[in-house]
């Protein structure tokens, strides 16, 4: 379709407006906003699908509101052979004129002209494409779908193939849905097939198993068979077992009978044995008593030989004892004599002790009443001296400051000095002074003092004020010396120091004499002492009173020890002596009661002898009497006869039992009685069998087993063919599919070939060389591929999607357009989203684009398009 | 004379895989009306008897509810004697059907198994003369064994036996094949009068003596059977013998081999499919070989799927079948594609001609001009 021109006249605020098309190539409206740039594609779109008549809402809303007058819209443009000039007018005085100039001249009105211009549309215009080629004011960003039939066409003729319409995609359609019946979208069976498959072998498996149950069955009823026949056979060989059975107990019972002659034989045998051994005990029993009685005679012999033989020995004995008894008397009182003497000797040597004693004691009392009598004259001299070390010290130091106050007195009084030119004689103070001539008596004058030259002259001194307080006190120091010295009872320095001498001595003597009294008294008081003395001499006197003369009394202590040394040791001597007679007396003894108790036990012993004797007398005595040594000797011999006699009978019958073969006998007799008794346990297993056996066969036998595994096989083979068959289709329907899937692509991959390749011819007007771009299956743009780097367009910017927006409808139109086909590409306001310098470019590809089809593109911004080279411009007048 | 009824090879409770469903029950309800139908004709024909020459069962494991309606079929005719003989199906081994509680508790008076080789008095003067199977393998001729002994002495014997004849079998070293000759020997004898045989489900006379048959079975069993479906009214004496084949079956078996070139081809196949009566007791197997295009393969398909409705089986015998299906131009042109499908119908053409997916190829054609045509 080419529009070449539109006239719009009362349509919403235009009055009356006019467009005419560059036929080939761009033309650009520009105008301000609401001028009507976008009504011009809208009325027609509008005039071609809505009758004069119509009330449709988007009809409605293009009456002008400002003037009471229809919509126009004339309209002339080329679709397909034919060239129209079509115009209609809505709302008021509707009306539709249609001319068509070529190829053959028509002119219609109203309903006929509308139904006439669809027609030929219908025949001429693909409006798929129509509305894809509009870009819409600021809508249609998204990218358009050109999946549309012109495309289509155009692309399978640029492909050279033959073209592939709904028909085919409907057919494609078709296989697909037909696989999807058998196979998941990734090729694997459906669910429904192995479930096929799986039910397939279980209905294969019941037919296993039911085979298996038959063949039991059968193998069940060969085994009964079997069994039958057993049943003969076994009863024969239990009936051979019973008769062998029956044959050993007939020899079982005979050697019964001779095996209980063996045991009765075997019992008399043993009866004459006991008579033989009773016999010959009898026998012996009377040759001990004979042996008793010789033995008891000869026992009696030798114990009274032996008693004669002891008795001198005895009295030996007793001689020894008597001797040892007297020297251990004489001993005993020689020990007792030297005891005394050196008990008297003891004595004598304490007596002499307590004498020392004695005199110790009575130096030390004499020492102490000494001493005492020093220690009271002393205390009585400590009493009364009263200068002791202090007082003395105090004395001392008051002497030395009236020493000191003198000298002071001395040198502050006046110095007077009287020489005597005569001599004279004088007072001083009323003291005569007798001054011979020539001489100087001096004195000083420490307070006033009064020369009387008797007659001549008194002179009165008197000293200064100083002197005089020096004077007094001197005379204070002086005062408190002899207060002192009252104080110690003495009349000066001197005095007092000895006064101190003597207390010091007194003090030494009260010392020492203390010390002796300690020292001498110890613990004791001096009473004690007197009363230990009196009691010591008390002791001497009474001892020397109450000793015998005799021996005399030794003359000193020394002399006394010595004659207690002399009597100890004769003491040990004779304790020893003492000792040894002792133990010969005792020793002596011993020997004399063993051989008094040796004499007792023989004689008791010949006393038992002799009853023995006398009881073995009488028991053999009573012995013969019963039976006599003969008698008993022939009864011996006559049962040691029948022994002999029986013990052969017993051996031959054991014989005859040995013959017999007991043993064998037994274990054959076993074995039989075992193979009876087995062959009857297998005749009852036998039948054992045979019931369970009848009794699983009548079980399994009315099941009807027989057909179901006819039913089973059946199924089983209903199934193996379903599954084959399901198993076929499901191939075919996979083959067809992939043979056409592979056809398809590659027709796919050739359709489009031509669009892709347009596309990126714009396209690299605009991004350059490196760009390409990528389709799918239904024409819709994929991705971009620019230096290399590819991206889905989803993550294009808007102003670059917009662009490969233009870019694809320039393609298209470009494609389908030659020859007067396709239809305008409309641009209302596109590409605000552009830069300038993609703006510039986009407009050199408009421009290469518009050689090939009609392009109309609407603006409000006049320059956006400058760059668009061979445009041609139309301003609408605001 | 003695009249009665010979037949055998009941196989009652034989189930067929190629029967689904509701087919196998009226298969088997046939066969058990087949039972009444004997009776009531032995009947009506005056027959004191009836002579049941082995495989009564299908076999010895057939379920109660079979047992129970086969004597009841035969309790219908209260006064005519059923003689059941025991044959290789349902030998009286020990698990046997004829001792089974079920059988032993609801067996009719009129009914009587031929257990032993024993002489059985059918009819004054007339004694059956029986070879029961004792089991599955028997090693020798038990019809010899049961007629050994006999001497003509007026009565008239009618052997029952069940099995192979040496003349006929090709595993002649079985040895419990029936020896011909010596039956033969034994009629001219005049031991035995007439041999009644079971085991073949054809219906056929043997020798020349005209007193040994196969009855064959009542109603048939399978496609090979030449002539079943009938009873044999014997009536005999010692000097003479009628017999009557009479067709009781109702069921058919059929098998045909059909060469397919062309649309006359299937013509022909669809008349002979229409002309086929009691369809519901038909069953058919087809070996179809032949080349076919893809419009005719879809014509046969559906010939083919409107008989398996109408009868009782309908089956292709896929041993014997050998139909190439293969799109000619008609189809292609036909088809109309153009564009890849084209090329794509193009490859599975070529595909179809050899190698390992020809098979698979030609089924999907098929399956593309059954989306095709249905797309139309």
């Amino acid at each position: 379709m080419r529009v070449h021109r539109i006239r719009l006249r009362n349509y919403r605020g235009v009055a009356d407006s006019e467009v005419r098309f560059a036929t080939d190539g761009v033309t650009i409206i520009e105008g301000d906003n609401e001028v009507g740039k976008t009504s011009i594609p809208e009325a027609l779109s509008l005039m071609l699908r809505f009758q004069d008549s119509s009330r449709h809402r988007d009809v409605a809303s293009v009456q002008p509101v400002d003037r009471d007058a229809g919509a126009e819209v004339e309209a002339e443009f080329n679709t397909g052979p034919y060239r129209l000039v079509y115009s209609k007018r809505w709302h008021r005085r509707p009306q539709t004129v249609l001319a068509v100039e070529g190829p053959r001249h028509e002119q219609l009105t109203g309903r006929e002209a509308h139904d006439r211009v669809c027609e030929l549309l219908e025949e001429t215009l693909d409006t798929a494409l129509w509305q894809a080629l509009h870009i819409g004011q600021g809508t249609e960003l998204a990218l358009p779908d050109f999946d549309v039939p012109s495309l289509g066409q155009a692309l399978d003729r640029a492909a050279a193939g033959e073209t592939a319409g709904e028909r085919e995609d409907d057919l494609w359609a078709r296989i697909c849905t037909e696989r999807e019946k058998y196979w998941t979208p990734t090729g694997q069976p459906k669910v429904n097939r192995s479930e096929a498959e799986r039910d397939l072998a279980e209905a294969r498996d019941a037919v296993g198993a039911l085979e298996q149950r038959l063949a039991d069955i059968e193998a069940d009823a060969v085994e009964v068979e079997r069994r039958l026949a057993d049943r003969t056979r076994l009863s024969r060989v239990r009936d051979a077992a019973a008769d062998e059975e029956q044959k050993l107990g007939d020899r079982r019972q005979e050697l019964q009978q001779l095996q209980e002659q063996v045991e009765r034989l075997e019992l008399e045998n043993r009866a004459v044995v006991n008579e033989r051994d009773r016999t010959d005990a009898d026998m012996k029993r009377r040759d001990e008593l004979i042996c008793a009685l010789a033995a008891a005679e000869e026992n009696v012999r030798d114990l009274r030989a032996a008693a004669e033989r002891a008795a001198p020995v005895l009295a030996a004995a007793r001689v020894r004892a008597a001797e040892a008894e007297e020297a251990y008397r004489s001993a005993s009182a020689a020990l007792e004599e030297a005891r005394g003497a050196q008990q008297r000797a003891n004595e004598d040597s304490g007596h002499h002790r307590r004498i020392g004693e004695l005199a110790e004691w009575r130096e030390r009392h004499a020492r102490v009443v000494e001493a005492q009598q020093a220690l009271s004259e002393a205390e009585a001299h400590i009493e009364s001296a009263q200068v002791d070390d202090e007082l003395l010290e105090r004395i001392e130091s008051a002497n030395l400051d009236v020493v000191a106050e003198r000298a002071a007195v001395r040198s502050a009084a006046a110095s007077v000095v009287v020489t005597a030119l005569a001599d004279l004689d004088f007072t001083v103070s009323g003291e005569p002074v007798e001054l011979p001539a020539g001489s100087r008596h001096e004195f000083s004058v420490s307070r006033d003092a009064q020369i009387t030259l008797p007659g001549v002259a008194q002179l009165d001194v008197t000293a200064g004020g100083g002197s005089r307080d020096r004077s007094a006190e001197l005379d204070e120091a002086c005062a408190r010396l002899e207060a002192l010295w009252a104080e110690g009872g003495v009349a000066s320095v001197a005095a007092a120091r000895r006064a101190a001498d003597q207390r010091k001595e007194a003090e030494r003597s009260r010392k020492d004499a203390t010390a002796t009294i300690s020292r001498d008294l110890r613990d004791l008081t001096l009473d004690v002492l007197a009363q230990k003395i009196a009691g010591l001499a008390g002791r001497i006197e009474e001892y020397a009173a109450e000793r015998p003369s005799e021996p005399a009394l030794p003359a000193d202590f020394e002399e006394a020890k010595q004659f207690a040394s002399t009597a100890g040791r004769l003491v040990e001597e004779r304790i020893e002596a003492h000792g040894r007679c002792k133990d010969a007396h005792e020793q002596a003894r011993d020997a004399l009661t063993e051989a008094g108790r040796g004499e007792a036990v023989l004689a008791e012993r010949i006393s038992n002898a002799d009853s023995t004797r006398g009881e073995a007398l009488a028991a053999l005595e009573t012995a013969r009497t019963e039976r006599s040594d003969a008698d008993l000797r022939a009864s011996l011999v006559s049962a040691q006869q029948a022994v002999a006699q029986a013990a052969g009978a017993f051996a031959q019958a054991q014989a005859a039992v040995a013959a017999a073969d007991p043993d064998s006998l037994k274990l054959l007799l076993d074995n039989a009685r075992a193979a009876t008794t087995r062959a009857e346990a297998d005749i009852n297993d036998n039948e054992d069998s045979l019931r369970t056996l009848s009794a699983r066969l009548e079980l399994q036998g009315e099941a009807g087993l027989d057909e179901q595994l006819g039913e089973a096989r059946s199924r089983c083979e209903h199934r193996a063919a379903a599954h084959e068959r399901t198993e076929a289709r499901a191939e075919a329907a996979r083959l067809l599919h992939d043979t056409f899937e592979a056809r398809r692509n590659e027709a796919r991959l050739r359709y489009l070939a031509p669009f892709k390749q347009r596309i990126e011819q714009f396209g690299r007007i605009v991004f350059g060389p490196s760009f390409g771009v990528g389709l799918d299956d239904d024409l819709r743009l994929t991705c971009r591929t620019l230096d290399g780097v590819t991206l889905d367009v989803d993550q294009l910017s808007v102003g670059a999607r917009e662009q490969l927006g233009v870019l694809a409808r320039l393609a298209c139109a470009a494609i389908v357009s030659p020859d007067g086909g396709g239809a305008p590409v409309v641009l209302d306001d596109a590409l605000g989203w552009s830069d300038p310098g993609r703006l510039a470019r986009m407009g050199a590809a408009i421009a290469a684009a518009g050689r090939e089809c009609q392009v109309i593109v609407l603006t409000c911004t006049p320059g956006r398009y400058a760059h668009v080279g061979n445009a041609k411009v139309v301003t609408l007048p605001s | 004379m003695v009249k009665f009824l010979h037949t055998a090879d009941w196989q009652l409770g034989m189930t067929r895989h190629f029967l689904a469903g509701e087919a196998q029950a009226r298969f088997n309800a046939a066969r058990l009306e087949a039972v009444r139908r004997i009776g009531e004709l032995a009947e009506a024909e005056g027959c004191g008897f009836v002579v049941v020459c082995g495989d009564v069962f299908e076999s010895n494991q057939v379920g109660r509810r079979v047992v129970r309606r086969a004597l009841e079929a035969m309790r219908s005719t209260p006064q005519v004697a059923f003689y059941l003989l025991p044959g290789n199906h349902d030998p009286l081994d020990p698990s046997t059907v004829y001792r089974s509680p079920t059988f032993s508790e609801h067996r009719p008076d009129n009914v009587v198994v031929l257990e032993s080789p024993a002489p059985v008095q059918a009819a004054p003067g007339v004694e059956l003369v029986a070879a029961p199977w004792l089991s599955k393998r028997p090693l020798s001729d038990l019809v010899a064994d049961a007629c050994r002994g006999l001497e003509a002495d007026g009565t008239v014997r009618i052997v029952a036996g069940h099995g192979a004849l040496d003349t006929q079998s090709p595993n002649r070293d079985d040895p419990a094949l029936i020896s011909v000759a010596g039956l033969e020997e034994r009629l001219a004898a005049g031991t035995i009068h007439f041999v009644a045989l079971g085991d073949r489900h054809s219906t056929t006379e043997v020798g020349r003596s005209e007193r040994i048959w196969y009855a064959g079975a009542p109603e048939p069993t399978d496609y090979d059977e030449r002539d079943p479906g009938n009873v044999v009214v014997v009536e005999l004496d010692a000097a003479e013998v009628r017999l009557d084949v009479r067709a009781v079956g109702v069921w058919r078996f059929v098998r045909r081999e059909w060469e397919l070139t062309g649309d006359r081809d299937i013509q022909r196949l669809a008349d002979w499919l229409g002309g086929l009566e009691n369809k519901e007791c038909a069953i058919v197997k087809l070996a179809l070989v032949g080349q076919l295009s893809l419009a005719q393969s879809a014509q046969l398909d559906d010939l083919l799927a409107h008989h398996a409705d109408l009868l009782a089986v309908l089956e292709t015998w896929e041993r014997r079948s050998e139909l190439v299906v293969l799109p000619d131009d008609a189809d292609t042109d036909d088809l109309g594609l153009s564009g890849f499908a084209r090329e794509a119908l193009g490859d599975l053409r070529e595909m179809s001609e050899s190698g390992e997916q020809a098979v698979a190829a030609r089924d999907a054609l098929g399956l593309l001009h059954r989306l095709a045509e249905a797309g139309r």
